[in-house]
């Protein structure tokens, strides 16, 4: 039993003071931090140069009512546009210029134009879109003789509660927190099957091509090298998993405090604001997120998360040591490599699938089968799974690897001795009953 | 005194008969030798006595008791296809390896401390095996195997893949374990280094054994009668015409009135004999029985008896 424990010892050790694995278990999180915190930073201090947009208006309806803002300016010329347009392609000459016709009908605002230098953005697009939308709908107000406030109490929004009436009592349901977190457990469960299953591969695969093996299993059953090499390697994964929900935290927080409107900003905006129930809208939607959030039960899916993650990995790991062991040649080894990974590919397509039918008898028999329910069981646990399955799904998925782990047992240990011989399925199978 | 005793051991992968019947005897504190071409079946039984396989019938007695787990860690062994891990330091890897054998880790520093001195390479304990050279690296590959100060060493094709100097070393260091009272198996397809420092041997063929015995008693059992002289101041012609109790192989006047002759007799003629018939010729400058060398007997065994 201690030495078991030397191999992993030696198996996390080596990789956890490797300096690569620091770098990117450190930086990972913050990289993923920056990679969100990036686009906003932009806007905020590289999208300072504002866009100036001259106005020729013809119909005088529109001028002097469009907001400016730090991204667009609006400046009204009293030149004609003709006169503006040969101007052009001067080096201070206008570069958007905003056309509005003599005849602008409100109840039916086509033909006006926006000319630019060089290609203009969605975003800018759409954003004067709306300007010209919200002043000509107050025109149209102005024209037909309405209560304005009488037109703002017809903004009609919609949002469902959605509540779950369960035995324990109602509980608050957010769909979308619980798609989004379906996705995410599945895409991670497959992400952390792969790379760390990948590190026993390459960690046999460097045994077998150094020619230690050999020496090692004359010290030590090749079963235990086996498993000191995957539980050694489970622990850098749980480590490295442990380490990156602590740092996305910190993270997280961070960000979140930089980045919350301070009080003028929120002022700001809503000076601005020309529909105040779209503005109050917005701030429904983020204090919907927080809430739906709250709606997940986070510890029980993160536990479900290390579960599935151990059961999974030490299934397929012991796979891919056993083909490791078996086989000497790197093409060799794809060979034996995709009909393993099958299942797992299989069920991370079926992600889509699985998140719109979380109660499917499909969907149920893939979240009990071991080669697919770490997988998929993850993705359905945010649509409250009945503990009927969760058990049947465990015991299977523990009951599975130790199979897998038996049967990779005895192919590795006949594996890793066999030098510079072309394997097939049939030999593959011989091992198990040697 | 055995120090392993192998009786009828068989095993089987698959169709190919690896190993039928094989029983050995290694005396203890002597150099035993493991003798046959590849493919013979010499790996197989190493590998069974280092526990890395089981045999499929048969046992192994170690000092007279069957071999259990904990055994080995009185056995140090170095396979054929052997290898370090390549990123590992060479102190840290030899220590680790030292660990898995059973030692403490203060035993295993010192046993490490020690050989580093022997070999005098202090200075190699933080470097990578990756930054060693090809030769460096046989060197710490020999202490991995020794440095649990093993009662039994078993190498596997020791000279194949090592530089000279590097053969040298082993070699030295096999004899003075066995001055210390070791015992060293080697498995070799290399007749000559068998005579060099085997006490005992046994030739293994096709997955059965051929021969075992003391390397000195199978050359003389295996011996055909031949002998060697050079005879000067001959005169008169020597008596070597052909007859059912002499056969001349080879001869040579080296210079007038000296001959260098090579011949074989009958079983039933004794080396007095011999003598006898030579000595009124002229005065016998060399005489010596010729015993077949370890590659004469294994080709006699083995390419001309090739279905036994």
């Amino acid at each position: 039993m201690s030495k078991i424990l030397l191999i992993i010892q030696r198996e996390y050790f080596t990789r956890v003071r490797n300096k690569t694995f620091i770098l990117l278990t450190l930086f990972a999180p913050v990289l993923y931090g920056l990679l969100i915190a990036l686009p906003i930073l932009a806007s905020r201090f590289i999208g300072q140069d504002a866009r100036v947009i001259d106005v020729v208006d013809e119909s005088n309806k529109i001028a002097y009512h469009l907001p400016d803002n730090g991204d667009v300016v609006f400046q009204y010329s009293k030149e004609s546009f003709e006169s503006l347009k040969s101007k052009m392609h001067d080096k201070e000459g206008p570069q958007l210029i905003l056309h509005i016709p003599k005849d602008l009908n409100i109840f039916k605002p086509d033909g006006i134009n926006l000319l630019a230098r060089k290609n203009v953005s969605v975003g800018v697009s759409s954003h004067i879109e709306g300007l010209l939308s919200d002043r000509i709908r107050q025109l149209k107000i102005e024209t037909l003789k309405l209560d304005a406030n009488l037109v703002d109490s017809l903004e009609t929004s919609v949002a469902i509660n959605i509540r779950e009436n369960t035995l324990s009592g109602e509980k608050e349901r957010s769909s979308a927190a619980a798609s989004g977190a379906s996705a995410a457990g599945g895409i991670l469960i497959y992400m952390f099957i792969f790379l760390y299953g990948g590190l026993v591969l390459r960690g046999v695969q460097e045994e077998k091509q150094n020619r230690i093996v050999e020496i090692i299993v004359s010290s030590i059953k090749p079963f235990q090298l086996m498993m000191g090499k995957i539980l050694g390697i489970a622990l850098v994964g749980l480590t490295q998993f442990v380490v990156w929900i602590l740092l996305t935290l910190v993270v997280v927080t961070a960000i979140g405090a930089a980045f919350a409107p301070s009080p003028e900003e929120i002022m700001a905006t809503q000076k601005f604001a020309m529909n105040g129930a779209a503005q109050m809208q917005n701030a429904g939607g983020f204090d919907k997120i927080t809430s739906a959030l709250g709606t997940l039960n986070l510890p029980f899916i993160l536990g479900m998360f290390m579960f599935y993650f151990l059961g999974g990995y030490l299934l397929y790991s012991s796979m891919f040591a056993a083909v490791a062991a078996a086989v000497d040649s790197q093409s060799d080894l794809y060979q034996f490599m995709f009909p393993i990974s099958l299942p797992i590919v299989f069920s991370i397509s079926m992600i889509g699938y699985i998140m719109e039918n979380p109660d499917s008898n499909f969907t149920f028999w893939l979240s009990i089968i071991p080669f697919t329910s770490p997988v998929v069981m993850m993705a359905r646990l945010p649509f409250d799974v009945p503990t009927s399955h969760l058990l049947l799904s465990g015991i299977l998925l523990i009951l599975g690897f130790i199979a897998t782990t038996w049967m990779a047992g005895k192919i590795y240990r006949t594996g890793i001795l066999m030098y510079g011989k072309k394997i097939t399925y049939k030999e593959l199978v011989k091992w198990l009953f040697y | 005194m055995n120090i392993i005793e192998a009786h009828n051991i068989s095993k089987t992968y698959a169709k190919h008969k690896a190993l039928q019947d094989v029983s050995i005897t290694v005396p203890a504190q002597s150099v035993y030798g493991l003798l046959g071409p590849n493919g013979a079946g010499k790996t197989t039984l190493i590998r069974i006595i280092t526990q890395i396989i089981g045999p499929d019938s048969g046992e192994i007695l170690l000092n007279g008791k069957p071999i259990k787990r904990s055994d080995i860690a009185h056995i140090g062994y170095m396979p054929e296809e052997r290898g370090l891990y390549r990123k590992m330091k060479v102190g840290e890897q030899i220590l680790y390896l030292a660990q898995l054998k059973g030692l403490s880790k203060a035993d295993a520093l010192k046993n490490i401390k020690w050989w580093f001195d022997v070999f005098g390479i202090m200075d190699w304990w933080n470097k990578k095996v990756e930054e060693l050279s090809k030769g460096m690296q046989q060197k710490i590959q020999f202490i991995a195997t020794v440095i649990h100060n093993p009662e039994l060493l078993i190498l596997d094709e020791p000279f194949t893949g090592f530089d000279p100097v590097n053969s040298e070393i082993i070699k030295t260091q096999i004899l003075r374990m066995k001055a210390e009272g070791k015992t060293i198996i080697l498995s070799t397809h290399r007749m000559e280094s068998v005579e060099e420092l085997c006490d005992n041997f046994s030739l293994i063929n096709k997955s059965k054994k051929v021969v075992e015995g003391k390397v000195d008693d199978v050359r003389q059992s295996y011996k055909d009668h031949s002998y060697e002289i050079i005879i000067s101041g001959v005169k008169e012609t020597l008596p070597v015409a052909e007859n059912p109790d002499f056969h001349l192989l080879e001869m040579q006047e080296t210079k007038p009135g000296t001959h260098h002759l090579k011949f074989k007799v009958g079983d039933a003629v004794t080396t007095n004999e011999v003598v006898k018939k030579f000595l009124p010729y002229g005065e016998l400058a060399l005489f010596k029985e010729i015993l077949p060398s370890i590659n004469d007997i294994f080709i006699h065994l083995v390419k001309d008896h090739p279905n036994e």
